[in-house]
């Protein structure tokens, strides 16, 4: 044995680098799941305008809260009304340059009404002389807070009544799913309308009406995932360790839950921002005087024959609204999720 | 099988039951009363009036009378409508809605099903971008906003199709169209990834390989596959178009439950506002079971015995 200890280092022979070793070398740096999940991102450029879009919604509507409050917009200016859009340097484009097409002919409805020639109007004015541009940016805030706050309810009772339906199971998941089954069996409009009977219309009523029907498809996909995740083994170690469900469901399930959780709440936002401009437009939302965009095009749709602008400019906006949203869930959907890449 | 049935009926009474208890009490807890709009009237009058709708009875026996009607397809009386019993009102509305349900519906799913196969099929080119926006767009524009452009400007601009009103097929056209987008976009969407998944499996390929040309392989087994799991959309359709029906009813002037709900919302007309919320969840109930029942007739690996886990 002792023999065998002294060998000579001159028998040893340095093993030739081949590729065959340089193939399992890992090239690149290791990317964490968030990290890989942004590069996937990025390249979805529909997406990212969208997000870009949006952020630029949020901080136009949000930012104009010093200006644009409720009670400059109920003032009405009688001597402005129904002006079509007028927007400095664009005097050779009909439609933007205070013109309106009347029986056939561009017509400067500013000159008829003896309207100031140094004031604009860049969306025009509706029946009561009202800007329809900051009227428009304070219908997008209200559509975004309904959208927000509709978020918000998905994100707390849809997961944690996700999550404990899912932990708990046996009888406490059954009669959870029954209750589930039961709201969902309603469409979800009825119940926002009959929320919105009950309750005094108005933004608060809208908003928990939503909350109230939005939450359920959360929580069905929540609880399904939390069924499978509840049987990974880390979980059964934290269990035979003692962890609080608490803990449990905040350090292993909500972390491998986020990816469902982000794509369903994108899908929440549209439809939140479509159930408020639909209840407000058929009339049983928020009303006049208040604002929304839903409003807007309530108001517009009744003049549309000869004032469209009025109409078509929030419809704009909603439908970009819309459309980005939906495309900034696509895009999530497709970043967290690459095996759905096509 | 049966027993499944069995457990799926008695799940259904008790959801009915529960929408109709809780709309009855939301009802009772509105503000406002039903005589609001009425002229105004002696308190001789309206205590007559309570005493002819059953308004002055404890609230749980009005409650019962309530339940025991619904079971007979009784909804009480209008309070808007002289008089009319809800049922009829209801039955008499029906007929335009369904129809234009059905013609949106069908309208909708073929289109859709043609644009997400073609988009499948010439995958990655400027057709599959086309149809993704054609899809995107029509999941984001509300069919409030498109219903008010296609009645002015195919309608009265161009004059092609009636812009409002119930009775001619050319009436049904506009309303159609506003009311397939929604179907569309989400059929397109939905066979376009089926189908995509479909092309690549190994049958296909056998397919191809046994020398079936192109269009054949399509026709016959991927467009077929790829349409299975359509079944299970239809409840989301029936919901979207009941939702869809309340507006389009109401800006093209047709006489649907849809616009008698919202007339009965905005009148304070209890009993027909908790007629028309019971019609709907009747409805949709029915078409869930109904789905249901079709997927696990189609697909045979579904079985419906087994929990819905």
């Amino acid at each position: 044995m002792e023999d065998n200890a002294k060998i000579d280092p001159s028998l040893f022979q340095m093993v030739e680098e081949d590729e065959s070793r340089d193939r399992e070398k890992i090239s690149g740096p290791s990317l964490s799941f968030g990290q890989s999940v942004w590069l996937r991102f990025k390249k979805r450029k529909a997406a990212v305008i969208s997000a870009i879009i949006i952020i630029l919604m949020i901080v136009v509507a949000f930012g104009s809260t010093p200006i644009i409050n409720n009670s400059t917009l109920v003032k009405s200016h009688p001597q402005y009304a129904n002006l079509p859009a007028k927007i400095p340097g664009m005097d050779a484009i009909n439609g933007l340059n205070g013109k309106l097409k009347q029986d056939g002919k561009w017509v400067d409805v500013y000159k008829q009404n003896n309207v100031p020639s140094n004031k604009y109007f860049w969306a025009g004015t509706d029946y009561l002389g009202r800007s329809l541009g900051q009227r428009i940016i304070y219908g997008t805030k209200i559509s975004l807070i309904v959208a927000l706050v509709a978020a918000f309810f998905d994100l707390t009772i849809g997961v944690v009544y996700g999550i404990v339906s899912g932990w708990k199971g046996g009888m406490v998941d059954n009669v959870m799913q029954r209750i589930i089954e039961i709201i969902s069996s309603v469409p979800n409009l009825v119940i926002v309308v009959l929320m919105l009977v009950v309750l005094k219309p108005g933004i608060t009523s809208i908003i928990l009406a939503i909350a109230v029907s939005s939450w359920t498809t959360m929580a069905r996909q929540v609880r399904a995932e939390v069924l499978s995740l509840k049987n990974e083994e880390y979980v059964l170690a934290s269990r035979a360790l003692g962890e609080s469900p608490f803990k449990i469901a905040w350090k292993h399930l909500i972390p491998n839950l986020s990816s469902i959780i982000i794509i369903q709440t994108m899908y929440t936002i549209p439809t939140a921002i479509f159930f408020e401009a639909f209840l407000s437009f058929i009339g049983i939302g928020i009303s006049a005087p208040e604002t929304s965009l839903g409003v807007l095009l309530n108001e517009g749709q009744k003049n549309f024959q000869f004032l469209p602008y009025q109409m078509w400019y929030p419809a704009i906006v909603l439908c970009i609204l819309m459309i980005a949203f939906n495309l900034l869930g696509d895009g999530l959907r497709d970043a967290f999720d690459p095996r759905g890449e096509r | 099988m049966a027993r499944y049935l069995l457990k799926r009926i008695f799940y259904m009474i008790l959801t009915l039951l529960i929408v109709a208890t809780v709309t009855f009490f939301l009802m009772k807890m509105m503000p406002g009363s039903p005589y609001a709009n009425e002229e105004k009237m002696t308190a001789q009058q309206i205590r007559i009036m309570n005493e002819q709708y059953g308004l002055n009875k404890p609230i749980w026996v009005q409650y019962l009378i309530y339940i025991a009607g619904v079971f007979h397809g009784d909804f009480g009386v209008s309070f808007q409508y002289s008089n009319q019993p809800v049922s009829t009102l209801i039955g008499s509305r029906l007929g335009a809605s369904v129809q234009l349900g059905l013609q949106a519906l069908i309208l909708g799913v073929i289109l859709g099903v043609i644009i997400g196969a073609i988009a499948a099929m010439k995958q990655g080119t400027w057709v599959d971008s086309t149809a993704t926006v054609i899809s995107i767009i029509g999941k984001s524009v509300p069919n409030f906003v498109l219903a008010v452009l296609l009645q002015y400007y195919i309608g009265l601009k161009l004059g092609w199709f009636p812009i409002a009103g119930w009775g001619s097929f050319s009436q049904t056209i506009l309303p159609t169209l506003a009311l397939c987008v929604g179907p569309l976009a989400e059929t397109a969407r939905f066979i376009r990834t089926s189908m995509v998944d479909t092309l690549s499996s190994d049958y296909i390929e056998l397919g191809r390989a046994k020398g079936l040309s192109r269009t054949e392989v399509i026709r016959k087994h991927a467009l077929r596959n790829s349409m299975i799991p359509l079944v299970t959309l239809i409840g989301p359709y029936a919901v979207a178009l009941m939702t869809g029906s309340m507006v389009i009813e109401n800006i093209f002037n047709i006489p649907g439950i849809g616009e008698q709900f919202v007339k009965s919302i905005l009148t304070n007309d209890y009993p027909t506002i908790m007629g028309v919320t019971m019609v709907y969840s009747i409805g949709l109930v029915i078409i869930l079971l109904i789905t249901d029942i079709v997927y696990s007739l189609i697909d045979p690996r579904i079985r419906l015995a087994g929990s819905e886990d």
